[in-house]
């Protein structure tokens, strides 16, 4: 862009625009360059198959249906709304969709879809809809709304990525928008805020609330049910504490429900230029801070600024390197970043990591300023497919000033849209046609193992939509001695789905030699006062993620036999402070008994430490907030002799007191 | 205090904090402690007398609050916030024009950078 400046300066610049026009389907292939030699891009889903996609599921037949979002970034005010959801079809089995249905039409700003019992959940900010085709043409002839109450008024941060996790629950992000959201199934449910969080819901118990996420476009849940979240500048972020047990009580000091887990700086490395609109008003911004005299910066490129679409490899056609990662994209970037999972042994926060051969560029990156990878899939083929929104601009044109959005046409790229799939070079293309629908359960089953997270979900999905009770003894056996830990897994939740998980099974998985099975395990514990003994012994578990749960599990009972786990868990783990708010988030693990009980034990109060300190004012700040009985003042006897101590808990007893919930 | 920022709302805060203006004008007596009075009515936070149409919808297009619903997340450590002019309860934003809350939010929300 440096030469344009020098034309402009020299007044040699005949051309009327800042910006470049849309590349074909095929020249776009060219403007790609991947980390891994071994891997190749080839065109799925093209023009005029497909315009301005935002999402693509597979069902469980194989057929892709694709979301297109042709009216953003504006919001028709006449109802003539243009959203669409189509099915691709590969009529000759190239592997190339070269013919599509129109599944669904005039839908207001639908961003994510999830097949479900048939047809799809979509979510189409204020409503999640379910659309159904009874009669075989393709078309959907079922059009109900299931939830609604969301925000909409920014098709950027509305309700959208509906995700099935292993746990049998529905995940969709909120953004943290306000919303009191109704069930339209049973309009005699309260009504759920999910203000400050996300949305999970179960169809098949009429179940729904708040999440303890703020995702805006981009959910990526992995093998074990994790979920990481995308919003704009962070690229990858996670929430440990499911909002049930976070809010428990009202109590707490303002929580930090979320953290960035990227280990790296936000920096992406991208081979377009900042556009000239974006260049401009980075500009005047600094201007702007500068004569405020504020210390602050914005930066036009190269930092992460559009980051969407955080997906979850869990496929099996790339090499081994790649399973496991988060692919994002960055539209404003024209790139796809990867990241690297690893688990901490101190913290249910996880590190997310540049690739090995990533440190020094993308896993994909682009010269063409058109390409928005705005989201990802992966198929029933195991390959990683690329959903490019493919516009010439793509921002809130609310944020950019008049003048500079004088020559920029919002339109430009509503009658284009691909879909790149990523494999290895010497895969083979053609279509894979799964045909799970007409599968028996015995047929299901063994697919809880499949290596491709898309098989394993689509069988447990489609297993507890038949709710085949035959099927119990076989996930039974599954649950307690398949070599493979993902299917032992699925198995145990599938068995959760058909309502026969019983004590025995989840003993039998706090007991299992995978960690997150033994933290599922514990989760499960909660429902059966008898799992109680098992559920303290997990207080003593290797794994810190079996320990975190066993925190949180542990808090949903009474009995005063937890505190003393509770007390051993902060002990080993009350530096972080994920395991100190899963404490303080339940009665028990804020209760004058647990301090009484450190006290007592003598080894969190014996040197002052930060972590300590962070520990007794929560803790004293949950009992000032109560204002239950005498347990202010017996909280403070405590610490008569101790006037560090003393001075920490009188001031979060104050501050708790003045609190107003 | 939960507000919801409907144009409808917005209109009525304009209207009336304009209403108010031309009654305090009408009304304005010649001492300078009158006139310091009227100026002091009006709360900064909550006027919109000389906020545009367009920025006013500018405001509801992004989402804005005045409480925003993630603690960690609001216009006080937002890389687009003005912080407020000395003396001042209320700062601004690069987005739009009139008051805003450093207890605010918005769907723009980035994290501030340096």
């Amino acid at each position: 862009m440096k030469w344009f400046g020098l034309l402009l300066v020299t007044g040699l610049c005949l051309s009327c625009s800042h910006y470049k026009d849309a590349l074909s389907p095929d020249d776009a292939l060219n403007s790609f360059t991947l980390a891994d030699e071994q891997l190749g891009v080839s065109i799925f889903a093209a023009e005029p198959q497909v315009l301005d996609p935002v999402e693509m599921a597979f069902d469980e037949e194989g057929n892709a249906f694709v979301v297109e979002m042709p009216d953003y970034p504006t919001k028709p005010e006449n109802g003539q709304w243009n959203g669409t959801i189509r099915m691709l079809t590969d009529t000759n089995g190239d592997g190339r969709m070269d013919s599509s249905l129109v599944f669904a039409d005039n839908l207001s700003e639908a961003t994510s879809i999830l097949p479900w019992q048939g047809g799809l959940l979509v979510t189409a900010a204020p409503s999640i809809w379910f659309l159904k085709d009874t009669t075989g043409d393709h078309r959907a002839d079922i059009r109900e709304v299931l939830f609604t109450g969301f925000f909409a008024d920014n098709s950027e941060a509305q309700i959208t990525n509906l995700r099935y996790s292993i746990d049998n629950w529905i995940y969709a992000s909120n953004t943290g928008r306000e919303g009191e959201i109704r069930f339209m199934r049973n309009p005699k449910a309260p009504a759920v805020s999910v203000k400050g969080g996300d949305f999970r819901f179960r169809l098949d118990r009429g179940q729904f609330e708040i999440e303890s996420s703020n995702g805006q476009f981009g959910l990526a849940i992995d093998n074990w049910g994790n979920r990481f979240f995308t919003e704009n500048s962070l690229h990858i972020q996670q929430a440990p504490i499911p909002a049930r047990y976070l809010y428990r009580h009202k109590h707490l000091p303002a929580v930090e429900a979320t953290v960035n887990i990227s280990d790296h700086a936000p920096i992406m490395v991208q081979e377009t230029p900042a556009p000239y609109w974006r260049a401009e008003r980075t500009k005047r911004r600094n201007q702007q801070f500068a004569e405020a005299n504020l210390d602050r910066k914005e930066y036009a490129d190269d930092h992460f600024t559009g980051a969407s679409g955080g997906t979850f490899y869990g496929g099996d056609g790339l090499p081994k390197e790649y399973y496991g990662s988060v692919f994002t994209g960055d539209v404003a970037g024209n790139l796809v970043h990867r990241d690297v999972l690893t688990t901490s042994p101190t913290s249910p926060a996880f590190v997310a990591s540049r690739g090995s051969q990533e440190k020094e560029h993308e896993f994909l990156a682009s010269t063409d300023p058109w390409f928005r990878p705005v989201n990802f899939t992966v198929g029933p083929d195991g390959c990683l497919y690329v959903i490019d929104m493919y516009r010439q601009h793509i921002e809130t044109p609310t944020a950019i000033p008049d003048d500079l959005k004088e020559e920029m046409d919002f339109t430009n790229g509503r009658t284009q849209g691909r879909i790149y799939r990523i494999a290895p070079k010497t895969h083979n293309a053609a279509t894979v046609r799964p045909k799970l629908r007409s599968k028996s359960s015995a047929e299901l089953i063994p697919l809880l193992a499949h290596p491709n997270q898309w098989w394993r979900l689509q069988a447990h999905r489609l297993l507890l939509e038949k709710q085949d009770k035959s099927t119990i003894p076989a996930l039974r056996t599954m649950a307690a001695k398949h070599p493979d830990s993902q299917a032992r897994l699925h198995a145990f939740f599938v068995l959760e789905g058909l309502d026969a998980l019983d004590a025995s099974l989840i003993v039998q998985g706090m007991q299992d030699i995978q960690p997150e099975i033994r933290a599922y395990g514990a989760m499960q514990a909660e429902r059966f006062s008898a799992c109680l003994p098992q559920l303290i012994d997990k207080a003593s578990d290797s794994s810190a993620r079996v320990v975190f749960q066993t925190s949180l599990s542990l808090g949903q009972f009474s009995s005063p036999t937890v505190v003393p786990a509770l007390a051993r868990i902060l002990e080993k783990y009350g530096r972080d402070r994920w395991f100190r708010t899963a404490i303080l988030s339940s009665e028990s693990g804020s209760s004058v008994a647990l301090a009484k009980q450190l006290v007592q034990n003598g080894v969190i109060f014996k040197t002052e430490t930060p972590y300590a300190d962070a520990f007794l004012h929560d803790l004293a700040f949950v009992i000032g907030s109560r204002k239950r009985g005498n347990e202010t003042a017996e909280l403070l006897a405590l610490f008569d002799k101790q006037p560090h101590w003393k001075a920490i808990a009188s001031k979060g007893v104050a501050e708790g007191q003045t609190r107003t919930v | 205090m939960n507000p919801s920022y409907s144009r409808r709302k917005f209109m009525a805060v304009g209207t009336s904090v304009f209403g108010l203006s031309l009654l305090l004008s009408r009304c304005r007596s010649k001492s300078s402690s009158d006139a310091k009075e009227s100026a002091t009515a009006i709360d900064p936070c909550t006027d919109f007398s000389g906020v545009s149409e367009t920025d006013l919808k500018t405001r509801k297009k992004l989402g804005y609050v005045d409480q925003s619903p993630r603690p960690e997340s609001k216009c006080g450590n937002c890389n687009l916030w003005l912080p407020p002019k000395a003396g001042k309860a209320c700062g601004g934003c690069m987005l739009f024009k009139g008051p805003v809350h450093t207890t605010g939010y918005c769907t723009y929300w980035a994290p501030q950078s340096n």
